[in-house]
């Protein structure tokens, strides 16, 4: 299995690196080969340039920004979807690492 | 020949007062009719100015010669009323906007319905005219976007043109209103109506001056018009657009603003217009000018224009028809609403006695020859006075009506003409746009002739909702699916009046829509006409008694009649009991008034006390007299006055109980969260469970988060079995609101009308009503985390705060997901900022901001008490971020 890279987008990347923290520890007891990271929307750019990202999640207070970055991602292949409400306010590390899984998944 | 034309205009021109055709024959003896030839060719020629009316009157333009000039320059502004108080400042802008080299610079014009916006808009063009930055013959192009609104492609031709072959029926070239307001003014009133591609192009045309005509790809046309657009739409997106893309914003006040001189000179002008315009002395009493001075008018300088107009209208019929000597109308001819500005008299400033001389009891306004301007439209504006006109000399003409008769006759008659302001007043934008034009016109035929046929009443909403279900049963029709009431037999014999009339309307609408109406369908309409009387009929019969038994002289007295005053019924006995009464005796006392009058207790007894050993009545009064009793104690006025309302339309006794034992509960334990595991729902409900609350359930799935709530739609036959149907669903859910055409009642459960889902500030209150917002989950989480902020769940709470005052303060509609990742930002924002993390920077934050005036605001304002609870400061480049999560992630519909 490859490595997984998980790009998580919020406004000022401070909310969403509490949710990489959980993610990480979900990831590293199921055995996941990843690289989980959190940006502010301004860096995401520079980041979808230089890492090869596999899968990008967004944060819901950002979710206006979908439609920017589905462009900015079109024909790259990189699945994008917002993060789960619920999921989000109770920052579950697992369902959201499931949730990037699946996009990773359904892009192949 | 020519020397007769040249002798009237020169007679004309020495006349101070304008003429009709019948003074100057004679006073020339001249036969009139020549005369009238004369004066036409001198109109068409431009000499004189021709004055519609009864009878029409002219008069000379060049009068310069034996009075002074009177239309010196740049006189455009003074008409209104106001130009140097209210209007002060937008007037400034207007005329900066109009001589702004090189062309004038585009304006929007923001205002509530009836604040003018039109009439300003004539009043910039005048003013280019009079200062010649526009030539003499320059056009002024009026139009309104919501004309052609249902079809965009129309409205986009209709605007800029079409080019041919575009689509069928193009077939030749079409020039646009661009195109004929080249060298002069397009006025674009509702401009928010505009679809995008049409605001486009516009603002294509505001940043170049090109635009493109429907169905043109290659070449661009140019026109030098100045745009002038207006709208009500106070919406930040609306705002946002235009204000980015429209150099000039100017805000009318809305009526409420104004001072009272101007309200003063509103109405006077108005009167002294009217007169001019019947050629008649208008006398009204004091109370009427006071009255239409200061009541409440919705739709503003629009709204009193017409409610004078019909009081005028009225005061015309009864000239008419009793040949008196002048117009007169009295505080009885007003409609209520206008009735109830008397109300406020004593609210008013001082300044109201200088206005309405306090010795005069009537005001006269007499026919002057000086011009007015309010409305310039006078043509159209003379059709109520000719249609009562008409009237009469047909009723006359048959002879068949005395005089008096003739006026109530009319009279009824009179509230057809006013239709068109009266549905404009009740329906909003969006529930026009809603229901087809068709739909509502037969439903106002359809609810006219129900009305008359029944003898009663119903609200502008009823007739809203019958037009949605109306909508949906056609299409239903249409596509041949099945309509079953399930209880159509009980409806009949119970509704027997209201069902012949429902067959009646059935007919008609078969006829109007070439379809089979069902029997079925025949119920629920029957349903619909019986809407209003179902509650109150039930009410006398089966009412609870209410007594309020407290110490003192006169406390319960004096808490029972405030509250039968506030609702200005009678249900309900106090009794007082001194200080010096012993217990035993007031017991007594108790026991006697209710044996009195036993009838009155028959169906139950709420005893509201206030402490000690009356408590302790209701026991033994069940016991002794055979009685159901509940007692209430500690009981406050809101409680006397919720047991008072809901026994006056016969509530049963345990419902009362249960329900103000709970509004006691409420009171004490405010704060006290609310838990609750089972699955939030909304129920939607109409008779048929599929018309109207299939529309108003996809209303709501655009705006509210679907995947934790649950929209119920449910059929509403019976009040009793809606109610048996909410008991089973609260088994597993939480009813958060009801939303439908009948009112339900039951179980403090919030009920809002199908009309309320359609508008936008309901809407948001609805919202926040019905959401279920993961506040402890999101304390749970950051807990430990956070370590600068002191209480999580406090701090959760008062960011959910925040965000829900923003929400109603602005009519936003947020996703509720966005909201939680609002809060979870400002959570770790306030943490950061109390560890004195470095601030980032928002590019072209000025701009930004500026863009966003009414948004800024609020957020600083709100933002404070928590800056200065938390110390700590949100920086503005932080705000500037906040402000655009919340300006792009909300719902525009």
């Amino acid at each position: 299995m490859s490595k997984k890279t998980i790009m998580l987008v919020c406004s000022a990347g401070m909310s969403t690196s509490l949710l990489v923290t959980k993610m990480e520890k979900v990831a590293a007891e199921r055995g996941i080969d990843s690289e989980i990271f959190a940006v502010s929307a301004s860096d995401a750019d520079n980041n979808i340039e230089s890492k090869s990202v596999d899968v990008l999640l967004l944060g819901p207070q950002v979710r206006f920004m979908k439609a920017q970055f589905e462009k900015k991602l079109d024909g790259k292949g990189i699945p994008l979807e917002v993060i789960n409400m619920q999921d989000y306010g109770m920052m579950n590390g697992e369902k959201v690492l499931d949730q990037a899984l699946r996009l990773i998944d359904e892009a192949k | 020949m020519l020397s007769r034309k040249k002798d009237i205009l020169t007679y004309l021109v020495k006349q101070d007062t304008p003429l009709s055709a019948q003074e100057i024959a004679l006073a020339m003896e001249l036969n009139r009719a020549n005369v009238s030839r004369y004066l036409n060719d001198l109109h068409k020629e431009g000499h004189i100015e021709k004055r519609s009316g009864r009878p029409v009157l002219y008069q000379a333009k060049s009068r310069s010669s034996a009075l002074p000039e009177l239309t010196t320059q740049q006189e455009a502004f003074h008409k209104l009323v106001g130009y140097n108080a209210s209007l002060k400042v937008m007037i400034q802008q207007a005329k900066a906007a109009v001589l702004y080299p090189p062309r004038g610079l585009h304006t929007i014009i923001f205002g509530e319905t009836g604040t003018g916006k039109t009439l300003f808009a004539e009043c910039m063009y005048q003013f280019a005219l009079e200062s010649q930055v526009l030539s003499k013959d320059a056009p002024f192009v009026s139009f309104n976007c919501a004309d052609y609104a249902q079809n965009p492609q129309l409205l986009f031709g209709h605007i800029f043109g079409v080019k041919k072959g575009s689509y069928t029926g193009a077939t030749e070239d079409r020039a646009g209103l661009m195109h004929q307001a080249d060298g002069g003014i397009l006025f674009l009133d509702e401009i928010h109506r505009l679809p995008p591609e049409g605001q486009e192009m516009l603002f294509t045309f505001i940043d170049k001056g090109v635009y493109r005509p429907l169905g043109e790809s290659n070449q661009t046309q140019t026109a030098s018009v100045q745009i002038i657009g207006a709208t009500t739409e106070n919406s930040e997106v609306l705002l946002d657009t235009f204000n980015r893309r429209i150099p000039m914003a100017i805000t009318l006040p809305p009526l409420a603003e104004r001072t009272i001189e101007e309200r003063y000179e509103l109405v006077a002008a108005f009167l002294q217009q009217e007169a001019q315009r019947l050629n008649q002395k208008i006398v009204i009493e004091r109370e009427v000018l006071l009255a239409f001075m200061l009541y409440p008018a919705k739709a503003n300088i629009g709204q009193v224009q017409r409610d004078l107009k019909l009081v005028c209208a009225k005061a015309f019929l009864h000239y008419r028809t009793h040949q008196t000597d002048y117009l007169r109308s009295t505080q009885q001819d007003l409609p209520l609403a206008v009735q109830k500005g008397l109300l406020l008299v004593k609210e008013a400033p001082e300044r109201l006695n200088q206005l309405v001389d306090r010795h005069k009891s009537h005001f006269s306004f007499v026919p002057m020859s000086q011009k007015i301007a309010i409305n310039e439209n006078v043509e159209s504006d003379m059709s109520v006075y000719n249609a009562i006109e008409e009237r009469v000399e047909e009723a006359l003409k048959m002879g068949l009506l005395k005089e008096i008769e003739l006026e109530g006759f009319i009279q009824n008659n009179l509230p057809h003409y006013f239709n068109d302001y009266l549905e404009k007043l009740s329906i909003s934008d969006i529930h026009q746009e809603l229901i087809p034009i068709d739909i509502r016109k037969v439903t106002e035929k359809l609810y006219d002739f129900a009305e008359k046929k029944l003898e009663r009443t119903y609200p502008s909403k009823s007739r809203f909702a019958f037009s949605l279900h109306l909508q949906s049963a056609i299409e239903r029709i249409k596509e041949k699916r099945p309509i079953v009431h399930p209880d159509l037999n009980s409806v009949r014999k119970n509704y027997s009046k209201e069902f012949q009339v429902a067959i009646d309307l059935s007919a008609m609408i078969e006829q109007q829509f070439g379809i089979d109406i069902p029997f079925d369908e025949i119920g629920f309409i029957t349903m619909f006409l019986t809407l209003e009387a179902q509650e109150p009929e039930k009410a006398a019969v089966n009412q609870v008694g209410v007594m309020v038994i407290m110490h003192g002289k006169s406390t319960a007295s004096s808490m029972l009649e405030t509250a039968q005053d506030l609702l200005d019924t009678k249900v309900g006995v106090a009794l007082n009991m001194p200080l010096t009464v012993k217990v035993k005796e007031m017991y007594e006392t108790v026991r006697q008034a209710i044996v009195a009058n036993k009838t009155l207790y028959e169906h139950g007894l709420l005893l509201l006390t206030d402490m000690g050993s009356l408590n302790a009545f209701g026991g033994m009064l069940a016991q002794e007299l055979g009685l159901a009793v509940r007692t209430l104690s500690m009981t406050s006025t809101p409680i006397v006055l919720e047991a008072i309302r809901m026994a006056s339309i016969g509530r049963q006794l345990e419902d009362i109980y249960q329900n103000c034992r709970m509004a006691m509960t409420l009171e004490e334990s405010i704060n006290e969260p609310f838990q609750e595991e089972k699955q939030p729902a909304l129920i939607v409900s109409c008779f048929t469970g599929e018309g109207v609350a299939k529309r108003v359930e996809n209303r709501l799935e655009k705006v509210m988060d679907t995947t934790h709530l649950t929209i119920i739609p449910l059929q509403f036959l019976q009040l009793e079995k809606m109610k048996q149907q909410i008991d089973q669903l609260a088994e597993q859910y939480t009813i958060k609101a009801i939303i439908g055409t009948v009112p339900v009642d039951y179980q403090n459960i919030p009920y809002y009308t199908a009309y309320e889902a359609f508008d936008r500030k309901k809407m948001v209150e609805i919202k926040n009503q019905v959401e279920e917002w993961p506040l402890d989950k999101i304390s749970q989480t950051l807990t430990g985390t956070l370590k600068e902020v002191g209480s999580i769940s406090r701090l959760v709470e008062n960011l959910q705060q925040v965000i829900q005052q923003l929400e109603v303060d602005l009519y936003l509609v947020l996703p509720i997901e966005v909201k939680v990742g609002l809060v979870l930002h400002l959570a770790f924002l306030m943490e950061s900022m109390k560890n004195g993390k470095e601030v980032r920077t928002f590019s072209d934050k000025e701009n930004y901001l500026m863009k966003h005036p009414l948004i800024v605001k609020k957020l600083s304002e709100l933002l404070i008490p928590l800056e200065e609870d938390y110390q700590l400061s949100i920086p503005q480049d932080e705000q500037a971020y906040l402000i655009q999560m919340i300006v792009e992630n909300q719902l525009t519909n």
